[in-house]
Formats: structure tokens, sequence, C-alpha cells
């Protein structure tokens, strides 16, 4: 009896984390691709087997594409744009100069703020009337509630909360980068310009690939700013992938077609990074 | 000789002090909307609405708006369940993350690397492709507008039990064999010798898990209906309605909800950086 209990006990200190990896991860990531075959009453009883029709009703369905065409965008001009000021922060702060405690904490600083308190700070802010942004700028922008402005209107509110999280890792990698081989290049006769994009930005291109594939992953999962700040609209500019997928199951019911549209979006990321993986063969630099 | 090098430490010093200067004055520019946050909150709606927009408030002593907030609104209610949820839900990973980094650290055993790798591989499905078939199961469970059906699906963080086993890899294994002989226990070893010993690593990961869960939004706002149940990051969001954006009084439950964070990161900044970055910089 004591031995048994010794051969278990290693087993029972992991069994609380792989119970909860187990119940909240993947039960239900395979009884999502299990029930999107099937036909979902609205209180999400499972009643009988339809094959690809969910898929077939997601994939004929014209919002679903404007959903799909919003969040690529919103990635694509996104991730790089973020990812270039972060960049850029992260090489103006490079080395240690005058105040450089305080403004590399301010420029993390948006790590700390939630999604929802930057949504509503951003609310105010670009209100076309009485926000400040407008103002200081000599616009007179309709930011979240012109179908032409709102997706890129998220698109800037979202990048500001992404600049924080980048900056970190941007600048750990920077500091990584052995002083030594940009001092050569200088005295070699090497430009800021030619040190950062020859030597620099190849020796940091490992991290570059790893914010690059979270942040396709993040953006193309967005739908917060969505919910709070535009509820999809105008005329579903802002409607995003993630946010279809709630409003058509939970709000609305149709379990089934929110299922195979999971499947579907799990699918498209999973495809997503075995690309992006493909890039980081040719020009990530591991030394 | 001696003049060019004087003229070079010149230019060094003015670079230093410039340069610095410069990124001091972006670094307000990437916190502006926090400032603007804060002083909005001290603004009447007359001031708010008045034209130009303004950006300091007449008085910071105007203070309406965080009465109207803690009064007026179930903000403190929310500001309670947030901590629930924050707090229980952090105390939950770090007791699940440091056991199975203890067993997979300390213990040789059949299936302990597919039991890690079954932990780590829950990385590569994203919350939001599980979130329907958890809302179905945990309303199903009964656990609606109920703190364990808000903290249950954060059980563990497959992040935690990584940066927490790699730490705990580092001690020597010596330790457990020493304390085998002296006759301790198991449990106690983890009690009183791996958690004492892992103290940094699980501060840093209880800091980083608990802003996470502070800041969460989509699941909270899934699994509560009752006003009583929504936590700060929701609540916030619903304050202001179509007829009245009461901004003045937004921003004042921003400002709120946006202190602890901002502190928490201030002061452990340092460490909040190296705890996400190790095991992911190589540079």
């Amino acid at each position: 009896m004591q031995r048994i209990f010794q051969r278990t006990k290693p087993y029972l200190f992991a069994l609380p984390a792989v119970a909860f990896v187990v119940l909240f991860t993947y039960y239900p990531f395979v009884k999502t691709m299990y029930n999107s075959l099937f036909s979902i009453n609205s209180y999400g009883v499972t009643l009988r087997f339809l094959g690809l029709d969910n898929y077939v009703s997601v994939l004929t369905n014209k919002h679903f594409y404007n959903a799909l065409l919003n969040s690529l965008r919103y990635t694509f001009i996104g991730v790089p744009c973020s990812m270039f000021v972060s960049l850029l922060l992260a090489l103006l702060s490079n080395r240690r100069r005058m105040f450089s405690r305080a403004y590399e904490v301010m420029f993390s600083m948006p790590m700390a703020i939630s999604m929802s308190a930057t949504c509503m700070i951003f609310k105010l802010l670009l209100n076309p009337t009485v926000g400040y942004l407008n103002y200081a700028l000599g616009l007179n922008v309709q930011w979240l509630s012109s179908r032409h402005t709102a997706l890129f209107s998220l698109i800037l509110v979202s990048g500001w909360m992404s600049i924080g999280f980048q900056y970190i890792f941007l600048m750990a990698a920077l500091r990584g980068v052995p002083q030594e081989l940009t001092e050569a290049a200088s005295i070699e006769g090497a430009g800021a310009l030619q040190r950062t994009l020859r030597i620099t930005l190849p020796l940091i291109s490992p991290t570059l690939f790893y914010l690059l594939c979270t942040d396709i992953v993040t953006y193309m999962m967005m739908a917060g700013p969505s919910l709070v700040l535009t509820d999809g609209g105008p005329f579903r500019s802002t409607e995003t992938l993630i946010y279809h997928m709630y409003d058509r199951s939970i709000y609305n019911q149709f379990y089934g077609y929110g299922y195979a549209m999971s499947v579907i979006i799990f699918a498209l990321l999973f495809f997503m990074i075995l690309l992006t993986f493909r890039l980081e063969k040719r020009s990530v630099y591991y030394g | 000789m001696m003049h060019q090098r004087t003229y070079l430490r010149a230019r060094r010093r003015i670079v230093y002090v410039v340069v610095g200067f410069l990124s001091l004055l972006i670094g307000c520019l990437v916190i502006f909307p926090i400032f603007y946050a804060f002083c909005t909150s001290f603004m009447s709606a007359s001031e708010l609405t008045s034209w130009p927009p303004k950006l300091l408030p007449e008085r910071f002593t105007y203070l309406d708006n965080y009465r109207a907030v803690l009064t007026k609104t179930k903000m403190p209610r929310f500001m309670f369940n947030s901590l629930v949820l924050a707090g229980g839900g952090t105390l939950l990973r770090l007791v699940t993350a440091s056991l199975a980094a203890f067993s997979f650290s300390f213990y040789e055993y059949r299936g302990r690397n597919a039991l890690f790798f079954l932990i780590l591989g829950s990385m590569m499905i994203p919350g939001d492709a599980v979130v329907i078939s958890n809302y179905v199961n945990v309303s199903r469970m009964g656990l609606m507008d109920t703190y364990l059906g808000l903290i249950v699906v954060y059980g563990v963080s497959a992040t935690n039990v990584f940066m927490m086993r790699q730490y705990m890899r580092t001690l020597p294994t010596a330790l457990r064999d020493a304390s085998l002989i002296d006759g301790c226990s198991d449990m106690r070893f983890f009690l009183h010798v791996v958690l004492p010993c892992a103290t940094p690593v699980l501060f840093s990961v209880g800091i980083s898990s608990f802003v996470n869960l502070w800041n969460a939004y989509i699941w909270p706002l899934l699994i509560t209906n009752r006003e009583e149940m929504r936590v700060v990051q929701v609540g916030v969001t619903m304050l202001s309605t179509e007829d009245d954006p009461a901004y003045g009084r937004v921003m004042a439950a921003v400002s709120l909800i946006l202190v602890p964070s901002i502190l928490v990161f201030v002061l452990f900044q340092r460490r909040i950086v190296s705890g996400i970055t190790t095991g992911s910089v190589k540079g």
C-alpha cells in the first residue's frame, strides 16, 4: 500500500494542473469539433447529425467574409505598424541616457492598462466634439462613428495597447546584442542606419519573429474593442471574426454556427502561423 | 589630440542629455491617454463639454465624479468581484502550477514528459477557440453568475507551469536527498524547502497572473448576467448610456481601476519584465 502511494505521488502532484488543462482546454476543443457536425438547439443541447451543414452555412454567409476581411485588414495593418513603433521606441532607449529609468517605464506603461479602460479613455479622446484629439490635431474626423474610419480607429487603440508588451521584449533583446559587434562596425565606418539594419535587426530577429507570431494570433482574435467601442458597427465595418462568432452563437443562440466558426478560425490561425514559420526559415537568424 | 578628445566627450554629453530629453517627451506622448483620463476625471459635466476641449481641470479637488462612482453606481461591488476573481484565480494558479512544476522537476516517472507537454500544448489552443464550449459547459454546471464560474476556467496557466519548472530545475537535487534522509515527507519538503526557495518566481508569476486576471474582459462578460456579479472591466464599460455619456464619471471609474495596476507596474517593473521575457528572448 505504502509503495503504491509512493509511486503514484508524482502523478498526484501533477494531477490538478493536468485536470484543469483537460477539462477547460482539450475537452471543450474536442467537443467544439464534434459539435460542429451537429445541429444544436438554443439551450446548447446537441440534436442530430448534420455533417458539414454548419460549415456550409458559415462559408456561404456574406457577413462571415466581411468579418474575415475586417480581421485580416486589422491584422495586416495593425501588427506591422505597432511593431514598427515599438521597435523605434526600443532603439531610442537602447543606451542608458538622461531620464532613461523614467521613459523606459513610460514606454512600457500601456501594458499595465486593461483593454476596457483603454477603450473608455479612447472613447472620450476620439469623441468628435468633446474629445481632445480632433481639437489637438485641428481635424474634424468622426473617428468611431464613420464606416470609413472606425476600423482604423480600432487599429489605433489596439496599437496603443500592444506597444508596451512589444517594447519590453524588443528592449530585452536589444540589450542582449553584444556591444563589440556594433562598435566594430562603427569603426569600419558603418553609419547608424546601416548598423541597425545589418547587425542589430538580424540579431534580434528571433524576438521579432516571436512577437510577430503572438501578435498575429492576438489581432486575428480581437473582439474586445469592437464589443466595447463600436458594437461591430457602423454598418458592420468593425465586425471581426470573433465578434461575429459571439454575436451569432452566444447572443443569437446559433451554437452550431459558432462551433463551426471556432474550428474554421482555429484552422485559419494554424495555417497563418505555419506560413510565418516558413518565413522564419528564410529570415530569422539564430546565432 | 587633446582638443579632439574633449570635443568628443562634450558631444557625447550633449547626445546623452538631448536624446534623453527627447525620449522623455515621446514617453509623455505615449502615456498621454492615461494622463488625460486622470485629468478629465476631475472635470464637471460643463467643463467636459466646453469648447475648446480642456486638458487640465479647473481644480484637482472636484471630486463629485468619484463620489458618484462610489455611491451611486455598483463600482465598489464590481471591484470586490474583480478582487475575488484575480485573487482567487491567482492563488489557484499558483497552487496548481507549483505542484505540477514540483512533480516535473523532482521526480523521475513514466509519462512525465508526456504530461508536461500536454500542459504546454494547451498554449496552442487559443482561449477564444473554446470559449463557446466552455460557456455552454460552465453554464450547464449551474455556475452562471457565480465566483466559481468566473474563476474555474483560469485554473491553470501553462506559462506559469513552464516558468516554475524552469526555476525549480535549477534547485539542486541534493536538497531532496538530504531531506529524505532526515525523514522529511514529500509534502513537507515541498512546503518548507521548495516553496521558500521558489519565492522569487512565485512572486513574478503571481503578479503577472493577478494583472492578467484583473484585466480579463470577455469571459467575465459572458459568464455573468446579473449586475451584482460584474467585474470592474465589464462594469466600467456600462456606466454610460446613450442619453448620458457620463464621461466624468466613467473617467473617475477608469482612474480608480488604473491606480492598482499602475502602482504594481511601476513598483515591480523590473520583476515583471524579467518574468515575462525569461525563456522567450534570445538576443
